[in-house]
């Protein structure tokens, strides 16, 4: 017994280091989530309704074009409404109406989503909901500020 | 006899005893040094880089804001000319929640239920309203609810009375325009 723990080879002076290892996973990690973000980024920054008890579903659609329904801050008249379709720069609501209908000859699922401030008056969003009625597009999805659920 | 030597750090001695030679050897010691302190921080460099890595971790993935949902309603389909007018009937008992506004201020409004002058004019109470009126013969959580906007409403307080509705348990909403 004696003997044999005598001839054991001892342990070599060389290990595996993990810390680089995991330097470089958390950074991808970060890396992807920070990539993962640019999609919500694409948002615009707006006032969405924020309804008590919000029963608004956090969800991701892949073919969704977002309609924006913004405040025109710029302006004097509180009322002003600037409509935009996704990132894009703002343009009339028959040009967002015709862009639609090209979207929707390439993909017939296409979903739409209403973000509309919600200091907006309604006539404006009901506007902006015509648009999308004229495409025959029958589903709505209206942004709102969802519930937070621990 | 003893014999001392500079280099081993200590004491080697030998004995002689009974004509043999015993020699113990010592390793020679190190010399104890102070640490200069660029070696002291290094032996921190680990820790502070797993601190800075968590501390941007939690960073990037806390979020403060509360996160933006959706809610689902289905359009009516479009009937032509200047409105989109609904091309399917209104059904026959519904119930008609009307928004109307109450003066200059965004917040001056006024829910009004029809056929129910005890219905809450706010919108906090509606969704208790809802549910007491599922409980009554001839409704329940089909009944169509339909809620009728004025123009001059926010949208802000549409959308609180659809998700009042909704927390109410109705299963059928729909938009109308006055």
């Amino acid at each position: 017994m004696h003997s044999r723990r005598r001839y054991q080879r001892r342990a070599s002076g060389v290990a595996f280091n993990f810390t680089p290892l995991i330097d470089v996973m958390m950074l991808l990690t970060i890396f992807f989530m920070l990539v993962a973000r640019f999609t919500s980024a694409e948002q615009l920054a707006m006032m969405l309704p924020d309804p008590p008890d919000s029963l608004a579903r956090v969800s991701r659609m892949p073919e969704r074009v977002v309609v924006n329904c913004r405040v025109n801050e710029s302006q004097a008249d509180p009322d002003a409404v600037v409509y935009s379709l996704g990132p894009n720069p703002p343009e009339s609501l028959g040009g967002i109406s015709d862009r639609l209908a090209a979207l929707q000859k390439q993909s017939p699922r296409l979903k739409v989503v209403i973000r509309a401030d919600r200091r907006l008056r309604f006539e404006h969003v009901r506007a902006a909901m015509q648009a999308v009625a004229r495409n025959n597009i029958e589903v709505l999805h209206v942004a709102a500020i969802a519930e937070e659920r621990g | 006899m003893e014999i001392t030597s500079p280099w081993s750090g200590g004491l080697s001695r030998v004995y002689d005893a009974g004509g043999e030679a015993t020699v113990h050897f010592r390793p020679p010691r190190r010399r104890y040094t102070t640490p200069s302190v660029l070696m002291t921080l290094s032996r921190f460099a680990p820790m502070i880089d797993m601190s800075f890595l968590l501390l941007i971790f939690f960073m990037t993935t806390t979020r403060f804001a509360k996160p933006e949902g959706l809610l689902t309603s289905e359009m009516p389909k479009y009937a032509g000319g200047s409105g989109s007018g609904p091309a399917v009937p209104l059904p026959e008992s519904p119930i008609i929640l009307r928004l109307t506004p109450m003066g200059p201020g965004p917040d001056d409004y006024a829910i009004r239920i029809d056929g129910f002058g005890q219905a809450p004019a706010r919108i906090d109470g509606i969704s208790e309203f809802l549910r007491g009126l599922q409980q009554q013969p001839g409704f329940d959580r089909k009944t169509p609810v339909i809620i009728f906007a004025h123009d001059e409403i926010r949208w802000d307080h549409v959308v609180k009375c659809w998700n009042a509705v909704l927390v109410a348990g109705c299963e059928n909403v729909a938009f109308a325009t006055p």
